[in-house]
């Protein structure tokens, strides 16, 4: 069961690289990550929250005690 | 109504304080109280940022602490990866630094130069990111019924053993401070 687990979220990340791929070359077919995040960020409310949820990852993954035992 | 408020909203009512109040709620269901709280704040700011009458308040903020302020909060975050925080209280400095960051920060409007093929990735970008947001959902909501967690690993498990190497932890706090610095100095705005 783990793999099928691990495979759902390898094929999300595969998905969002191939999309990027396609968007780096066919711009005008889907437009590049980049340019959605940049309309998108300039709203503040969509910042904060983007940001916010940035920052907890970091909390989360990175703000244990250093160097880990 | 701007375009891009308008797509993150239904009938007036902005939907990241739902997913934040949901997000709290997972946090109390692991026991993780600071982090519910933390979301439940999150959320109460996003209501607050919706409000047109405290916006007044901070435009001679952003203009004077906006470049000032990025540089401050990257260099601290950039910190985690040479001292021992001893987490928690040291940590909550930035509860405070990541919503003023955002008030103080500077604002603008971009135009999408191509409204079909944006509206085709952003819904491309939101498909993924909602059966990411179910599968770590369901992988929780499966380890917390006492199933063994194993099974269904989340994203924090899956990486576990990453963190707990040196150059593990470094190879993923890279991409961290990169996406960080694209939050916070991107080019499109002013």
């Amino acid at each position: 069961m783990e793999h099928i687990s691990i495979g759902i979220y390898a094929l999300i990340i595969a998905t969002a690289v191939g999309v990027s791929i396609l968007a780096k070359f066919r711009p005008q077919t889907i437009a590049p990550f980049s340019n959605v995040m940049n309309h998108v960020l300039s709203n503040k409310t969509n910042r904060f929250a983007l940001t916010f949820f940035w920052w907890w990852i970091g909390w989360h993954f990175v703000g244990s005690p250093w160097p880990v035992a | 109504m701007s375009y891009d408020t308008a797509m993150l909203k239904i009938k007036g009512l902005t939907l990241w304080p739902v997913l934040l109040i949901f997000s709290a709620f997972m946090q109390l269901l692991r026991d993780a109280y600071v982090d519910g709280l933390i979301y439940l704040i999150a959320a109460i700011v996003c209501v607050l940022l919706e409000n047109k009458a405290i916006e007044s308040l901070f435009v001679r903020l952003r203009i004077i602490l906006a470049k000032p302020f990025h540089l401050v909060y990257i260099c601290a975050f950039s910190s985690l990866l040479f001292i021992d925080v001893h987490t928690r209280p040291a940590l909550f400095i930035f509860i405070l630094l990541t919503p003023a960051l955002i008030l103080v920060g500077p604002q603008k409007y971009i135009e999408t130069q191509n409204q079909k093929a944006f509206t085709r990735s952003k819904y491309i970008l939101l498909g993924l990111a909602i059966a990411l947001g179910l599968t770590e959902t369901g992988s929780f909501l499966i380890s917390v019924t006492g199933i063994n967690d194993r099974d269904f690993p989340t994203i924090s498990l899956i990486l576990d053993p990453t963190l707990h190497h040196d150059v593990g932890r470094a190879l993923l706090l890279i991409p961290f401070i990169y996406v960080g610095y694209f939050l916070l100095f991107s080019k499109e705005k002013n």
